[in-house]
Parts: structure tokens; C-alpha cells; sequence
């Protein structure tokens, strides 16, 4: 029997594609170890990665052969201080430069698969995107609709004493 | 069959309605050809057919992909990211940031915590980020101005002309209870020439907007003409009269 590190797992995208990968690259999302762990036969039996199409989880898995490496997240990672700063490294910035639509993709399927690290960048890519910019450069970027009436922005702006009428 | 009609047909309207209510305007359609279709075939109870098919159109409806759903109204993935992801995404920004989005539209509003705009209040709040956070509102809308003095947004329509009271005093803009802040006039432009003294009164404000039309587009701030003026009277004591006259301009270097 191959060693752990040679292992390999297939995994099956929504699109019935099946991608064949290292174990330890699989293994950076939580979901895919733990099935791997259940099924205690890696390799032979392909793991359905139900709600990620192929070209997302071929994304996400390029993300998990870079960092496969990487250390596991200690307790002090999740502290609130973390959280507050939007420092990317330069990799996975350049890893995150793809469409408002795939970058939602992979934010998505980092969630479906547990991979924190991943689900991190994401979130402080889209944050990135919103730093400094008024509500309209926002709905710019994202393309949202503003469907407050003017009366009840000016009602806002009231409530939280940001306006007054003088 | 001896039920009168609107006995007989009042289940089928009914389950007409439902299926009216469940899915798109084919449905009905569909709905009344297959309730024909039933009084068609004797024997078999009409609005039997009509449930087991309306059964089976739920089913397929519950199957398919809840995205299917959101696809259709065409709505940005953003927002049609689970609560826990736009909490992260939330707790990444700083407040004026997260006030930003929170007020992008009522989704957003109401999904994000928005008593973090506690924290942008005057006084108790971090007034740096206040007064930035107010400043991007003051670029989306061009009808109000960011008092930097008072930490306020005001009407750009409430600063009048570039005079001292009582000249000026109708339409001018004050600040902080009433009064007017002697702090937003610029000392240099109070004038004394040959005696004279102008009523003349450049303030901050003036400045301010007359600088936010020429950095932004038509319809912010005002106008640099309405900065001119041209004054004469009487010198004090003299037999002269004073002609003054101000024509502000924007030098680009």
C-alpha cells in the first residue's frame, strides 16, 4: 500500500467530472478528510464534492497544492484581532484575481468544504473590494440596486445623527 | 353526477388557484387542460388527477436547485451569500466600511448588524472615522456637504452668499448651536482698505463646495461665480468712495 503522502483521492464535481489528487492536497479541506476518514479506503472510491462545479474545485484545488504545506491554523488565528485586518499574501492576491462571479464560486465551495484558509482570503478579497468606497461605488462594484427611497436614506441619516437640516 | 355545477367545479377552482400561486402563468394553463382531460375519461375523479399532479409538479419544483431561484431574479452573488459569509466579510471592515455597504441597499441593511453604527455617532463614536464615513456619503450626494467644523452633514442650499451679517445673515450657514463659528471665516479676507471695511466674508465653506465642483462633476458644491462680488461705499470720514470687487478663481497647478 502507497504511503499517505503518495496517496491519491478521486474527488467528483458537480458536473460528474472525476479529478484525481493528492491525498495531502484534498486534505487541506476538512470535508474531504473526514470523508476520507469515514470511508477509510482513500483512492478507491471517488468522494462526491456535491455543490462545486469542475471549474471551481480545479480552482480550489490549485489554491490547496500551494498551501499544502502550510501549518495548521492555531487557536490564535481565530482571535477578533485577526479578523479586523485584510492582509493578503501576494499569491493568493494574484490567486484571487478572477471574475466577481468565480471569486463568489470559490468563497462558496471554501464554506461547502471547509477550508478555512481559503474562506478567509475570499472574505478579505470582497472586503478589499469595499474599503473606501461610498454606498455608490459599492452598488458600482457589485452591481446592487439601491431601493431605499431618498426619504428613507434622509430618515437614516437622522436616526444616526449623521444629517441635519441646517 | 348529481351535484349542480358550482358544486362540482368549486374544488377544482380552487386547486386552479394553488397551482396559479405555485409556479409560472403556463400553469394554470396546464392545470385547466389536464382538468378537461379528466372530465374526458369517466370513472376516474377529476380533481384527483389534478392532485396527484399538482403533487407531482411541487416535487419537481422542490427538487430542482434553490439557485435556480436566485439565478432568475438576477440578484448579485453577494447578496445571495449565506448570512455566516457576509458576517465574515462584515467583521473584516472597519466601521465606516461596514456603514458603507450596510446602507447599499435594504438587503444589506437588514442582514447586517447595524448597530455597529453606534460607533460613528457624534461625541462617543470615533469621530476620524465619522467624519470620513460622512464624507463619502457627501460624494453620493451632491445636495449635502461634510461641515469638517461640526461633524454634520448640511444642505449645500443652506450657505448663503459670502457676506457678514446682516448682509449675509438670511440663508447663512451656521454652526454649533446657532452660532457662528468664527473659526470658519479666513482672517485674511476681512478687509480694511482706506478706512473702508468690507461686508465681504470668504468662509471654509465656501471654499469647501466652490473646490468640490471643480473636482467633481456638474451639480456638486457651488458655483465659483456666486463667490464674486462687488461692493462700493463710502469711505469713513472721507469724501471717497471704495470700489471693491473679488473675483475667486481655481488655480490648477
Amino acid at each position: 500500500m502507497a504511503s499517505e503522502a503518495e496517496q491519491t483521492v478521486k474527488l467528483v464535481s458537480s458536473d460528474n467530472v472525476e479529478i484525481v489528487t493528492e491525498r495531502k492536497v484534498a486534505e487541506r479541506s476538512m470535508l474531504i478528510k473526514n470523508m476520507i476518514e469515514d470511508l477509510g479506503a482513500p483512492g478507491e472510491e471517488p468522494i462526491p464534492i456535491m455543490n462545486v462545479s469542475e471549474a471551481v474545485l480545479r480552482k480550489v484545488l490549485e489554491w490547496c497544492t500551494h498551501h499544502k504545506n502550510d501549518p495548521a491554523p492555531s487557536q490564535d488565528d481565530d482571535a477578533d484581532s485577526r479578523k479586523k485586518t485584510t492582509d493578503i499574501e501576494d499569491w493568493d492576491q494574484k490567486f484571487m484575481q478572477v471574475d466577481q462571479e468565480m471569486l463568489f464560486e470559490i468563497i462558496l465551495a471554501a464554506n461547502y468544504m471547509d477550508i478555512k484558509a481559503l474562506l478567509d482570503v475570499g472574505c478579505k478579497t470582497v472586503a478589499n473590494m469595499i474599503k473606501g468606497k461610498s454606498p455608490e461605488e459599492i452598488r458600482k462594484t457589485f452591481n446592487i440596486q439601491n431601493d431605499f427611497t431618498p426619504e428613507e436614506e434622509d430618515q437614516i441619516r437622522r436616526e444616526n445623527e449623521w444629517a441635519e437640516d441646517r | 353526477m348529481d351535484y349542480p355545477l358550482p358544486v362540482l367545479l368549486a374544488p377544482h377552482i380552487c386547486l386552479l388557484l394553488i397551482a396559479a400561486s405555485l409556479h409560472e402563468a403556463f400553469f394554470p394553463i396546464a392545470a385547466a387542460s389536464m382538468l378537461a382531460a379528466s372530465y374526458a375519461s369517466p370513472g376516474t375523479k377529476p380533481h384527483a388527477i389534478m392532485h396527484s399532479w399538482i403533487k407531482k409538479r411541487y416535487k419537481a419544483i422542490c427538487s430542482r436547485p434553490v439557485r435556480y431561484y436566485f439565478a432568475r431574479t438576477q440578484a448579485h452573488p453577494l447578496l445571495e451569500l449565506p448570512q455566516e459569509l457576509v458576517d465574515m466579510i462584515y467583521q473584516h471592515l472597519d466601521v465606516k466600511d461596514a456603514a458603507c455597504l450596510s446602507l447599499c441597499n435594504k438587503n444589506l441593511y437588514w442582514r447586517l448588524d447595524t448597530t455597529r453604527h453606534q460607533d460613528l455617532r457624534i461625541g462617543t463614536g470615533d469621530q476620524v472615522q465619522r467624519k470620513d464615513f460622512l464624507a463619502r456619503l457627501a460624494r453620493d450626494n451632491p445636495k449635502v456637504f461634510l461641515c469638517r467644523d461640526c461633524s454634520y452633514l448640511h444642505l449645500v442650499a443652506k450657505v448663503g452668499p459670502p457676506l457678514s451679517p446682516p448682509f449675509g445673515l438670511e440663508n447663512r450657514l451656521t454652526c454649533n448651536n446657532g452660532l457662528l463659528n468664527p473659526r470658519d471665516e479666513l482672517p485674511y479676507c476681512c478687509f480694511r482698505l482706506y478706512d473702508s471695511y468690507s461686508n465681504y466674508r470668504l468662509a471654509y465653506n465656501h471654499i469647501q463646495l466652490a473646490m468640490a465642483r471643480n473636482h467633481r462633476r456638474q451639480g456638486h458644491g457651488i458655483s465659483i461665480d456666486k463667490l464674486s462680488l462687488t461692493e462700493v461705499h463710502r469711505a469713513w470720514r472721507s469724501k471717497f468712495w471704495v470700489l471693491f470687487d473679488a473675483e475667486p478663481e481655481v488655480i490648477n497647478h
